[in-house]
C-alpha cells in the first residue's frame, strides 16, 4: 500500500468525503430553514468547516510526518490518543452506515424497490470495502476519476432550468432572522460533513505546504455545488415546493424531457451511484486505517474486513426512512462537534505542551 | 492480500451484484407488463363502484402487447375511495404488472374537478417518483372515462393522440398545456389558479374548446376561446399562434390580416401604500401571415404600423375586460400575479391574502406588437 496523496487528489478526496446523498435533499432541508433564501443557507453552512479545516492544517503542520493516531498519543498520551482514535473510528463508522442507507433508500425508490434492503446494503458496502482496502493513493486516485463523473450529472438539469426558472423564486431576500440563519447554517453544516476527515488524510500529502489551499479549495467547489444544486432547485420549484419533496435534485430532473433520452433522472442516477459510494469508502478507510494503526497491525484489508459486518449492521437498522434521515443528522451534529473540537483540542495541547513547529523552530 | 486474492475478491463482487441486481427481486418480463400511458378520473356512478364505499372512478387506457388480439388498445376502468385502492382493485382482474413510468396524460372529468381539489387527486402521481413531473393534465368535457375510449381518426388510439394534440398546441395556437410539476408549481409556490386544457369530443373530433381555471377545489371557471387567448397572454405563458384582426384606420376597416409570432410579458410591481399597482406589458413579435386585399404592404407606408396599433387595441380591450372579470367575478389569482406578490412582499402570504391583493390592486395592460416581416410578399 502506497501511503502518500498529492494535494490534487487531497481536493477530490476532501471534496468525495463531503459530497454524497445529501446532496439530493438539500434544497429541502435549506428552504425548510430559510425559505427563498436558502442559497444563503448553503454559503453560511460552509463556516464551521472551514474554521475546522484552518485549525485542522495548523495541527497537521506543527507535527509533519505524524499520523492521526500517532499525533493524538504524542499531544494527548498514549491512554487519552487512544480514547480520541476511539471517538474518530466510532464516528466514521456511524458516518459511513448512515450514508450507505440514505444511498440505499434513493436506489431502493427509483431503480430497485423490490430488493431487499439488506443485500443492497451488503453489496454496496462490498464495493466500498474494495475501494477502502485498496489503500490511500488508490482511493485518491478513484475520488478524482469518480468526480468527473459527477460534472456531466449535474449538467442534466440545465434543459429543466432553462424552460422554468424564474429568479422571483429567490426574493425577497434576506427575510428571515438572525436565528433563522444560524439554525440555517448549523442544519446546512451537516451537508459539509466528511470535512473532518482532512485530518486523517493531511499526513499523507506529499506538499505539506499545498494542504491548507487544497482543503479550502475543496470546500469551495463543494459550496459551488451545492450553490448551483439549491439555486436551480428553488427558482424551478419555488421554496414551498421544494420542501414537500424528498430527493428534489432528482424530482427537478423529472420536470422536462430531453428528446431520445426522455427519462434523464435514470441516467443521473446511475452516475449517481458512482458519486455517492465515494463517501462510505472515505469514511469507511479513516475507520480502518485509525484501527490498524492503532493496534500497529500491518494489514488494512483485514480490518476492512473485520469492520464490515458492523457497518452493514449498523446500516440495516433504521427501520424507515425517517429513522435513516434522523440517524444522518446525528452524523452530521456528530461532524461538526468533531470536526471543530477534535482539532481545537489537540492545537490547544500542542499549544500548552510546546511541542510542533513552535518549540523545533 | 496479494494480487490473486484481490482479482478473486474483485470478480466475486462483481458477479455477485451482477446477479443479485439484475436477477431475482426486480427482475420483470417485458410481456407480462401493463404499461398506462393515459388516466383518467370521475366520480364513480353507483352501478360502477367495485365497493360500496368507492368514490372515483379511475380508468386507464393500455395499449395491447400481445400479438393475437382484435383490438392493441384497452381501456381498463374501476373504482376506489383513493387512488390507490383503485389500482389495488385493476389487480384482482388485471394479471399484468402496471408499470407507471410511460404515463403521459392524465384526464380529469369535469363535475369531478369542480367539487374536488385537484392536489388531493393528483397526490399518487406527486408522490411516485417513477411518474414525471412532466406529465401533461387536462379536463375532460363530460366524463374522463368516455374521452378514454372515444374513437379517434388517423390514429391508434386518443391516448396517442391526445399526447401529440397537447405537445404541439403551443406551437400552434395561444392555448395553454400544463404539466403535474406546473400545477404543484401554481397551487403551492405560487398560490395562483393552474390554467388547464378543456377538451371535448364532438362529431368524431377531439378538441380543444378553452380552458379551466381551478381555484383550490372550491370552484371551476371555464374559458371559452377568445378568453383562453387572452389568459395566455395575460398570464405569459409562452407560445407562437395566429390571430386574425380588421386594421382601422381614423375608426374605420381599412383591412383584415393575420398575426403570426410569439408572445412574451413583462411586469412591473409598484406599491402604493397597502395598495400594489402591476403594470402587464404583454409583448408579441412575428410577422403578417396574410392580408385580405391582394396589395403590398410596401404600398401603404403606415400599415405595419396601423396593424400593429390595431391588434395592440384589440388585445388591450380583451386583456382589459379579462382583467376585470378576474377581479370582480373570480376573485383569486389567475393571472399569475401571486409569485410576483411574493417576491415583492416581506409579510408571509396565504392563499387568501394573494386572492385579497388580486381584488383590491390597480391592473394595468400595455401591449406592445412588433410586426417583423410581412412574409414573402413586400
Amino acid at each position: 500500500m502506497s501511503y502518500t496523496i498529492t494535494s490534487k487528489q487531497l481536493i477530490f478526496t476532501l471534496i468525495s468525503c463531503m459530497l454524497g446523498a445529501g446532496i439530493l435533499s438539500l434544497p429541502r432541508v435549506t428552504a425548510e430553514a430559510v425559505g427563498q433564501d436558502a442559497w444563503l443557507a448553503v454559503i453560511l453552512g460552509g463556516i464551521i468547516p472551514f474554521v475546522s479545516i484552518w485549525l485542522s492544517n495548523k495541527v497537521v503542520s506543527r507535527h509533519p510526518g505524524l499520523s492521526f493516531v500517532a499525533l493524538t498519543e504524542m499531544l494527548a498520551g498514549k491512554w487519552a490518543g487512544k480514547i480520541l482514535s476511539a471517538v474518530f473510528v466510532i464516528y466514521s463508522i456511524i458516518a459511513s452506515a448512515a450514508i450507505l442507507r440514505v444511498f440505499t433508500e434513493v436506489i431502493t425508490m427509483f431503480l430497485l424497490p423490490k430488493t431487499p434492503i439488506l443485500l443492497k446494503i451488503m453489496l454496496g458496502l462490498a464495493v466500498s470495502a474494495y475501494m477502502a482496502g485498496s489503500g490511500i493513493k488508490v482511493l485518491g486516485r478513484l475520488n478524482e476519476f469518480l468526480f468527473y463523473v459527477l460534472i456531466p450529472t449535474l449538467f442534466v438539469s440545465i434543459p429543466s432550468v432553462i424552460k422554468f426558472a424564474d429568479i422571483h423564486y429567490l426574493m425577497p431576500v434576506l427575510n428571515n432572522s438572525l436565528g433563522d440563519y444560524s439554525k440555517a447554517a448549523l442544519t446546512t453544516g451537516f451537508a459539509y460533513s466528511g470535512f473532518e476527515t482532512i485530518i486523517v488524510f493531511a499526513p499523507y500529502v506529499l506538499k505539506k505546504k499545498e494542504t491548507l489551499k487544497a482543503a479550502v479549495l475543496a470546500l469551495i467547489i463543494t459550496a459551488l455545488i451545492y450553490l448551483y444544486t439549491v439555486i436551480t432547485t428553488v427558482t424551478v420549484f419555488g421554496a414551498e415546493l421544494t420542501q414537500m419533496f424528498t430527493w428534489p435534485t432528482l424530482r427537478l430532473l423529472s420536470v422536462t424531457e430531453i428528446p431520445v433520452l426522455e427519462r434523464i433522472e435514470f441516467i443521473a442516477i446511475i452516475a449517481w451511484i458512482g458519486v455517492a459510494i465515494r463517501p462510505v469508502s472515505n469514511q469507511y478507510f479513516c475507520a480502518g486505517l485509525i484501527i490498524k494503526d492503532v493496534f500497529g497491525m500491518k494489514s488494512l484489508s483485514k480490518v476492512v474486513i473485520l469492520l464490515y459486518p458492523i457497518i452493514a449492521a449498523i446500516a440495516w437498522y433504521p427501520k424507515n426512512i425517517g429513522i435513516a434521515f434522523r440517524l444522518s443528522d446525528f452524523v452530521g451534529m456528530y461532524s461538526l462537534i468533531l470536526g471543530t473540537a477534535l482539532p481545537l483540542l489537540l492545537l490547544g495541547l500542542s499549544i500548552i505542551r510546546g511541542k510542533g513547529r513552535a518549540r523545533d523552530e | 492480500m496479494n494480487k490473486i486474492h484481490k482479482y478473486i475478491l474483485l470478480s466475486s463482487v462483481i458477479i455477485i451484484n451482477a446477479l443479485s441486481l439484475s436477477g431475482c427481486w426486480d427482475e420483470r418480463e417485458l410481456d407480462e407488463l401493463a404499461v398506462p400511458f393515459i388516466r383518467g378520473y370521475d366520480y364513480a356512478n353507483e352501478e360502477e363502484k367495485m365497493q360500496p364505499d368507492d368514490k372515483y372512478l379511475i380508468s386507464a387506457g393500455f395499449p395491447v402487447f400481445y400479438e393475437d388480439t382484435a383490438e392493441k388498445y384497452h381501456v381498463d376502468i374501476t373504482s376506489g375511495s383513493l387512488d390507490g385502492e383503485g389500482i389495488n382493485n385493476r389487480n384482482t382482474h388485471f394479471g399484468e404488472q402496471i408499470i407507471q413510468g410511460q404515463l403521459q396524460i392524465v384526464m380529469l372529468g369535469e363535475e369531478l374537478i369542480r367539487n374536488e381539489n385537484i392536489m388531493e387527486l393528483t397526490d399518487i402521481l406527486s408522490r411516485n417518483p417513477v411518474v414525471k413531473g412532466a406529465i401533461q393534465m387536462a379536463v375532460s368535457a363530460g366524463r374522463a372515462a368516455d374521452m378514454l375510449k372515444a374513437p379517434v381518426k388517423h390514429y391508434p388510439n386518443p391516448g396517442i393522440y391526445l399526447q401529440v394534440l397537447l405537445e404541439n398546441i403551443r406551437r400552434t395556437n395561444f392555448l395553454p398545456t400544463s404539466s403535474l410539476f406546473e400545477i404543484n408549481r401554481h397551487i403551492v409556490s405560487n398560490h395562483t389558479a393552474p390554467l388547464l386544457p378543456y377538451i371535448v369530443h364532438k362529431e368524431g373530433n377531439i378538441m380543444f374548446a378553452g380552458s379551466c381555471l381551478l381555484h383550490d377545489g372550491k370552484s371551476m371557471v371555464h374559458l371559452n376561446m377568445e378568453e383562453t387567448e387572452i389568459a395566455v397572454l395575460l398570464r405569459g405563458i409562452r407560445g407562437r399562434g395566429m390571430i386574425t384582426f380588421d386594421v382601422m384606420e381614423d375608426n374605420k376597416v381599412i383591412d383584415q390580416v393575420t398575426f403570426e409570432g410569439k408572445n412574451r410579458r413583462k411586469v412591473k410591481v409598484k406599491k402604493d401604500g397597502d395598495r400594489y399597482i402591476f403594470n402587464i406589458l404583454i409583448k408579441l413579435s412575428g410577422r403578417l401571415f396574410e392580408r385580405k386585399k391582394n396589395e403590398p404592404v410596401i404600398d401603404n407606408k403606415d400599415f405595419v404600423k396601423l396593424s400593429q396599433k390595431s391588434l395592440e387595441d384589440l388585445i388591450r380591450k380583451r386583456a382589459e375586460d379579462f382583467v376585470a372579470k378576474v377581479q370582480k367575478e373570480y376573485g383569486f389569482d389567475a393571472l399569475e400575479l401571486g409569485m410576483e406578490i411574493k417576491a415583492h412582499s416581506r409579510e408571509k402570504m396565504a392563499e387568501e391574502d394573494i386572492d385579497r391583493i388580486i381584488q383590491d390592486s390597480e391592473i394595468n395592460v400595455e401591449v406592445k406588437v412588433q410586426i417583423e416581416n410581412a412574409g414573402g410578399k413586400i
